[in-house]
């Protein structure tokens, strides 16, 4: 039997066209997110998702239960059970009919099947459909049968042009950030490689740039994942990606860029097997920065610098524009020679409006990313070293660029990250030139794990990547650069990169982070979910969802580093 | 505004007055308290052992706590009853009254009740002078109520139907008023009988499954539109009360006379918890010839705790149906078992939803409150005439 209850309607709580509440059996096992469907008039029914489920029974106050204990003797035990029910309060998120009318006192409540369900949450209509994930329903109805059914948002409300962006928060580990955000680019992938078998020509193209932020994370994309030898663990999880119509392969046409190494200085947490096999495979680059090209990005190592006089500002410009000099220089050895002589008191300079001490400041800062750092010298292309943005103008569509910035300093981080998203901007935007010539792909996302380090609503205003990030926020939808970023509380990013932000992906948070405005509409049971939620459970809001939905993805079949 | 007032005017040639409608009571009147029969004293013993001292039944109670208990069906009825208009007849100015009449029955399993029967009566009561023709009374009146129910509100709007049009006596020496609310009384009081016969000839009753009925057992003799029926002086009614126990809440212990004089309320006071009284027997008078009833009291709760000493009393009352029993009282191993098993309904208590608490019995207490929730509003029922 579906039917589960009744309709309360009272004077002081009524039904509205946004809610209602009704009575259910005090054992009836209902979760928030599921959903319950409502016989209404015009024999149409109204779908809605349950918020909240409180029990009651007729005990007047806390004494009342103190004296049916027999005044308090904790070993009394009662003839009858207090009268008691559940009651539930939901949200109404649809009728089939349009109607908008509130649900009448006494209507009957049903579960919904799968089909319905559907319906409800506006599963049923999506076009371009790319898998989010999936969602089960009614597990704990021992007569009714548990509804697993996969949720697929539209893509163009995701990676654009409709909508763009999505952000992930949640707590480390207990969230599954990166995971997450894996299983959304698999999903992306597969459906753009089966669109390529189907020779969809209409269709978009995508390639995907991964920064790698923690320990080896991301440093195998492209390898099976062994599930630590658990078969039965394995075999569940491909159920899963089959029932998701997904493939259970890992990643494909993946390119690994590291950050220079040489036999002393390590810069990368990859072990040297395996950057040597993905170089075997040419599937491994170190990248570098050369000084002649890579100069105009000096910027991004001032990123998290106040300068409220704008005179690193001033320098940069004296440099960028070969200024007193700067423009015949060749290596960054030689870059910094001069930056040395401009320190000397009472040099014969003829323009004098930036002094000295300023020039000091700047050569401080700059010395202390380049000054004996490898990744500051000249390519080897012969050894498989690239620049970052050479190797970019490669990309292809499908392609999945790892670069790896774990093992760097914060402002190293900055520096690549600011680059990579400079270059990528410009390579969206027709300024700059594809290596072949030929058209880059339509969209390119960029996942970023802990994008609070450059987008935090503390960085100085005029960092130039969060300038560019904001860009991306604003004007990526349109141009094709896609941004995924993650971090642990959505409170500290700068709100107009979440604001612009089409997707919402809610991991397991704290109960402090949920108190702040950024949570504000976000209904208190949900709140209180989101502080239980399970590794591999997310709440997602989207456009084109009529309700927030709490959805699972699988486990990653990427080789898990522990 | 409803016309039914009009129909009664027109088909009974009356005035109306279009006074003032109240209701009476909002309060439950169920069944008919010990107190208004000052008429009661405790023969002799009612039970086969005599005991000179109140019984403790703690123990035994505790043995049975964890099993099920005895009493599985709970009965209660009430009635609200209102004054609707007067009329004048022969220049004579009588009220009219309606009621709302509520039976329930809940059946528990599980230690969770149900819903065993459920009947809602709406009743119109007029003088019986408003019919004038001397025979063929009945018929006139089953004609009115046909024509009140066809009102075409209460038909298609409303979906409300009389069930039946009575009559209260003019000659009597009372109040009018009281009269009426007299006969919606004595109607409810028929329903619960109905009850009860309607249980056991279902065969729902046994020593298993005991009733237990809200109030006194010690119905008036006869029925509303028969003096003859349903009488618990007919053995066969009677036969129909071997599983039912009447426990009441509210009594008046002053007026109980002991049959060697003065009042045993004296003996109630000094109930300790979990302690009854010995059990006597009573001869009702109002209930018919040679019908007999054993009552004892039982002590639930501490009177620390409750507002006068009397509180957290129950009294407990069995019909005679026996010859046997009639000579050598009931059995006190019976009495002994039900008190035990009541004991163990002093848990939960509906302290902060009625004043009552120390003295109702949380199943009667539901099964009063789901009667209590069927009624119509008064308003509306008000409106209606």
């Amino acid at each position: 039997m579906s039917l589960i209850g009744r309709i309360i309607a009272t004077e002081k709580i009524p039904t509205t066209m946004d809610e209602f509440y009704f009575w259910t059996d005090k054992s009836l096992i209902l979760s928030p997110f599921d959903v319950v469907k409502v016989e209404h008039v015009n024999n149409s029914n109204t779908f809605a998702v349950i918020e909240e489920i409180s029990h009651i029974t007729d005990c007047a106050s806390f004494l009342s239960n103190f004296i049916s204990s027999d005044f308090g003797d904790v070993n009394a035990s009662e003839g009858t059970y207090r009268i008691g029910m559940n009651y539930v309060k939901a949200k109404v998120v649809g009728n089939d009919k349009n109607i908008f009318i509130p649900v009448q006192s006494s209507a009957k409540v049903h579960l919904a099947n799968k089909d319905e369900v559907s319906i409800a949450l506006g599963l049923n209509k999506i076009k371009n459909p790319l898998i989010c994930g999936y969602l089960e329903m009614y597990g704990g109805t021992s007569d009714f049968e548990k509804i697993t059914l996969p949720v697929n948002v539209d893509s163009k409300f995701l990676i654009g042009p409709e909508g763009a962006h999505l952000n992930i928060s949640g707590i480390s580990g207990l969230a599954s950030k990166t995971s997450y955000a894996m299983f959304l680019l698999k999903s992306i992938q597969d459906k753009c490689l089966l669109e390529e078998e189907e020779e969809d020509k209409e269709k978009e193209t995508v390639a995907f740039v991964v920064f790698n932020v923690k320990g080896k994370d991301l440093l195998a994309l492209d390898e099976v994942n062994n599930f630590d030898g658990d078969v039965e663990d394995e075999r569940k999880t491909k159920e899963l990606y089959k029932m998701l119509g997904l493939n259970t392969t890992p990643f494909k046409n993946v390119t690994y860029l590291y950050p220079y190494s040489n036999e002393r200085v390590s810069n990368t947490y990859a072990e040297k097997n395996l950057l040597e096999k993905q170089s075997s495979l040419n599937k491994a680059y170190k990248y570098k920065f050369e000084y002649e090209k890579d100069k105009d990005n000096l910027d991004l190592m001032f990123a998290n610098i106040d300068d409220a006089t704008q005179t690193m500002d001033s320098i940069l410009n004296y440099i960028i524009n070969n200024q007193g000099g700067f423009g015949g220089i060749k290596s960054w050895q030689s870059f910094l020679e001069k930056l040395d002589e401009r320190c000397q008191a009472g040099g014969s300079f003829s323009d004098k409006e930036i002094p000295v001490t300023s020039w000091r400041k700047f050569n401080r800062m700059i010395r202390k990313s380049i000054n004996n750092n490898k990744l500051f010298s000249d390519i080897n292309s012969d050894k498989k070293e690239v620049r970052i943005s050479d190797k970019l103008a490669e990309i292809k569509k499908n392609d999945v660029y790892v670069i790896d910035i774990a093992k760097l300093n914060s402002d190293m981080q900055a520096f690549v990250f600011g680059n990579t998203v400079r270059e990528l901007y410009e390579l969206q935007l027709g300024e700059k030139e594809t290596t072949d010539g030929v058209k880059p792909p339509d969209k390119i996302i960029i996942f970023i794990d802990e994008l609070n380090k450059f987008a935090s609503s503390e960085v100085p205003k005029s960092s130039p990547i969060l300038k560019q990030i904001l860009d991306i926020a604003e004007r990526g939808r349109s141009l094709g650069i896609i941004l995924f970023g993650a971090e642990q509380f959505m409170s500290a990013i700068h709100s107009r990169v979440t604001g612009n932000s089409s997707t919402y992906a809610y991991g397991r948070t704290n109960a402090i982070e949920l108190a702040k405005g950024d949570y504000k509409y976000i209904p208190h049971v949900y709140k209180n979910m989101m502080t239980r939620l399970k590794q591999g459970e997310y709440i997602i809001q989207n456009p084109i969802f009529s309700s927030l939905l709490n959805v699972k993805f699988p486990k990653p079949l990427y080789k898990q580093f522990k | 505004m409803g016309n039914i007032i009009g129909i009664i005017e027109k088909e009974t040639d009356g005035k109306s007055f279009k006074s003032h409608k109240y209701c009476n009571d909002t309060i439950d009147m169920s069944g008919i308290k010990y107190d208004d029969n000052d008429k009661v004293i405790w023969q002799n013993y009612g039970e086969t052992e005599q005991h000179k001292t109140c019984i403790n039944l703690k123990d035994r109670a505790d043995v049975l706590r964890n099993g099920k208990s005895i009493f599985t069906y709970f009965l209660d009825g009430s009635r609200h009853t209102y004054k609707v208009d007067d009329i004048s007849y022969n220049k004579n100015v009588y009220p009219i009254l309606a009621g709302q009449v509520g039976i329930g029955c809940c059946r528990r399993v599980n230690k969770e009740l149900k819903k065993e029967q459920f009947l809602r009566k709406l009743l119109i009561v007029l003088p019986d002078i408003s019919y004038r023709d001397g025979w063929g009374e009945r018929s006139f009146f089953n004609g009115l109520l046909e024509k009140i129910n066809d009102n075409k509100r209460l038909k298609d709007y409303l979906n409300i139907e009389f069930s039946d049009v009575l009559t209260y006596k003019r000659d009597q020496d009372d109040k009018l008023e009281k009269k009426g609310v007299a006969v919606i009384q004595d109607y409810m009081v028929d329903l619960e009988k109905d009850a009860v016969a309607d249980l056991v000839l279902q065969g729902k009753l046994d020593q298993d499954n005991y009733l237990i009925k809200d109030g006194s057992l010690e119905y008036q003799a006869g029925s509303v539109k028969s003096k003859n029926k349903k009488n618990l002086s007919d053995k066969r009614i009677a036969n129909n009360y071997k599983y039912v126990v009447g426990v009441s809440k509210s009594f008046n212990p002053t007026t109980c006379l002991v049959k060697s004089g003065g009042s045993n309320s004296d003996i109630i006071a000094n109930l300790k918890p979990f302690e009854r009284t010995p059990a006597y027997m009573y001869k009702s008078e109002r209930s018919g010839n040679n019908v007999y009833f054993v009552i004892w009291y039982l002590r639930l709760r501490d009177s620390k705790y409750t507002n006068n000493v009397f509180d957290g009393v129950l009294k407990v009352e069995k019909l005679v149906i026996s010859e046997r029993e009639q000579e050598k009282g009931l059995d006190s191993e019976l009495i002994d078992h039900i008190s035990a098993n009541l004991l163990n309904e002093r848990n939960p208590v509906c302290y902060g939803n009625d004043s009552r608490w120390a003295n109702h019995i949380y199943p009667i207490y539901l099964t009063e409150s789901f009667v209590k929730s069927k009624y119509l509003s008064n308003n509306l029922f008000m409106q209606l005439f």
